[in-house]
């Protein structure tokens, strides 16, 4: 009934009581009625969302599309609506990222300055905040400078479970820098990614920058991870794909299917049917 | 995605197996014969070009497909029992013709290729994108033919840049071609391709929020009504349908709808790809009918479980979104989408 209620309500409200403040909640609150300030990881590769200004990423920086590009873009914005040429950003927006690549007063390295996504809403007749909007939203648009070469290394379940972590922490060890962190050369990037799709060929990491173009390098060892960061830094292009002579997504002991020469499916009469 | 164990197994999994009851299986009929898998060409070893494409068969005859008209084709599907191989595994050829074929105020309709695979354990669209990029072009022209449709948008993720190119490829030899374009494939019928890259958002390959990319947004989903079919890309109709599902149509077309349904069981008709991965000894994507036991994939195609299958601690049957189900169960599990529902879990991309 209600009495016996109130009076097991009071008892547990002691109990609250006296457990706040016993030494375990003291560990947590160790100063009551004070909020404690914590600060989150440090963010990566433009993982923040404002923008800030530096002397070379600002309104003013003079950034344009080489001749070569604005011809690129006369092609992509004709497979929209021409009503609807805002579709053509994100392909504008790679673009922009793959030029810098080659721009030295950007580091030669692939990001978009605030200037190159002025000037794409200028290109597309869009407010400037909605090309800010689709450069912020997708994780593969780098909105400050990072390294030469972006090392991905994928750790989702189908990789983590193969040793991914295993090939993180070989590579940080060899470039001695930690995740999402640049060399001091500023030649190499690391991070982890989500799934990269290739989870047949684990574990792998995705490379992008001027010699690898976003290639996947599968079937990864710690050792091959690392002879694959060497051949990049001699400036060569390490062997895309699986690490270990795999063909495609062909296992490792061989195809169990399809062993012989392609054929083509029998048609039937299509006029009788 | 199978995982291994490291201690042993706790009790309590033996009660959950003891309550299931399996419905009545077909007999296994032992796997796929090579003339019967629909991408011959899934390793990408051969000529992956128009000319090998046509070799074994792309393009053969898709004129004629077309011009049979939208009711033959969405009947051949309906025919088939195909359902949806981007893991919610809805009925094709119902969802095919939820388009409409009256627009009074003649807005195009569009049909949008969802190959954003970013379901963590799949990589089965990859193959076709990259190794029989052929088919699934074969496979937009037919259906687009069949939802009176102006145009196909293939959304590609960003990270496959490579399948990418090899796409892009594929469509400028198609164009060069004829197969698609004005008067794709001398049918009469007019039809675009275009490929769309993402840049790396996994919410992207949910429908809506594709449809809100391709409109040059960020790709936050909208609500459903309305629904696509309805308002979708640009406020037209639009059908959104994964590559696999739009890659075996063409075959489906010229086989027969009941050569598809010959395989599986009632409600899980047709082949699909299944990826391996995982500790297995030999993993690899795979073309297999549906209702092909689980066992039978890990160890015939995956060359078993690492340390052997008394080692097996959990298998994720369809890309991570799925419940993962014990080993117990991995033993009596069959691989389709009621197979799977028995044991609380759902085939989904059919990614292991």
């Amino acid at each position: 009934d209600s009495s016996t209620m109130a009076a097991a309500l009071r008892g547990g409200l002691r109990r609250v009581a006296t457990t706040m403040r016993s030494t375990s909640m003291q560990n947590l609150y160790p100063a009551m009625g004070v909020r404690q300030f914590r600060a989150s990881n440090p963010a990566f590769a433009g993982a923040i969302y404002n923008h800030v200004d530096t002397p070379d990423n600002n309104a003013d920086t003079p950034w344009d599309f080489t001749k070569e590009n604005y011809d690129k873009i006369k092609e992509i914005v004709k497979k929209y609506p021409p009503n609807y040429k805002r579709s053509a950003v994100m392909p504008l927006l790679f673009l922009a990222q793959k030029q810098c690549e080659e721009m030295p007063e950007f580091g030669n390295s692939g990001w978009i300055p605030l200037a190159a996504m002025n000037k794409i809403a200028k290109v597309l007749d869009m407010p400037e905040m909605r090309v800010y909007e689709v450069a912020t939203f997708y994780t593969m648009y780098n909105r400050t400078k990072i390294g030469k070469h972006n090392i991905q290394v994928c750790t989702t379940s189908p990789c983590m479970v193969r040793d991914a972590y295993g090939i993180i922490d070989a590579l940080k060890a060899h470039l001695g820098i930690g995740v999402g962190e640049t060399t001091p050369d500023g030649l190499f990037h690391l991070m982890e990614a989500e799934c990269l799709g290739a989870c047949c060929n684990a574990p792998m990491m995705q490379i992008a920058g001027p010699i690898c173009n976003d290639a996947y390098y599968e079937d990864l060892t710690p050792e091959s991870a690392i002879a694959i960061v060497e051949t990049l830094r001699k400036g060569e292009a390490p062997k895309k794909g699986s690490q270990i002579g795999r063909h495609c997504s062909i296992g490792p002991n061989g195809k169990t299917v399809l062993t012989g020469e392609p054929q083509a499916p029998p048609c039937r009469d299509l006029d009788a049917c | 995605m199978l995982s291994v164990v490291r201690r042993a197994l706790p009790q309590a999994s033996r009660s959950v197996s003891r309550g299931l009851q399996l419905q009545s299986a077909r007999a296994f009929s032992g796997g796929l014969a090579d003339q019967d898998r629909i991408f011959q060409n899934i390793y990408g070893e051969h000529d992956t070009s128009i000319k090998g494409a046509m070799k074994i068969g792309d393009y053969h005859q898709t004129d004629k497909i077309v011009q049979k008209g939208w009711q033959w084709i969405i009947n051949e599907i309906k025919k088939s029992g195909l359902r949806g191989r981007g893991g919610a595994g809805f009925p094709t050829g119902l969802k095919y013709s939820f388009m409409p074929k009256n627009k009074p105020d003649n807005r195009p309709s569009y049909l949008v290729v969802n190959a954003d695979e970013s379901e963590p354990c799949t990589c089965k669209d990859r193959e076709i994108l990259r190794n029989e990029p052929h088919k699934l072009v074969d496979g937009c022209l037919i259906v687009g033919s069949a939802m009176l449709a102006k145009a196909a948008y293939i959304y590609i993720r960003g990270e496959y840049y490579e399948e990418y190119v090899a796409l892009q490829r594929a469509v400028d030899e198609a164009y060069r071609e004829g197969k698609i374009g004005k008067n794709a494939c001398n049918s009469g019928y007019d039809f675009d391709v275009f490929v769309h890259r993402g840049a790396g958002a996994y919410i992207c390959g949910e429908e809506t929020a594709m449809i809100e990319s391709l409109e040059g947004k960020q790709g936050k989903p909208r609500l459903k009504p309305p629904f696509p079919a309805n308002v979708g890309l640009w406020g037209c109709p639009t059908t959104v349908t994964n590559v696999e599902t739009v890659a075996v149509v063409p075959t489906i077309c010229r086989r027969g709808g009941d050569w598809f349904s010959s395989f599986g069981r009632d409600g899980n008709k047709g082949t699909k790809l299944f990826n391996v991965g995982g500790n297995v000894n030999n993993p690899c994507t795979v073309e297999e009918e549906l209702g092909v036991p689980m066992r039978y994939l890990i160890e015939k195609h995956g060359g078993g479980v690492k340390g052997g299958w008394d080692n097996l601690q959990a298998v994720i049957p369809g890309g991570v979104s799925v419940p993962m189900i014990t080993a117990e169960m991995a033993d009596k599990a069959v691989m389709d989408f009621d197979g799977l529902r028995e044991f609380k879990s759902a085939l989904g991309t059919g990614s292991m």
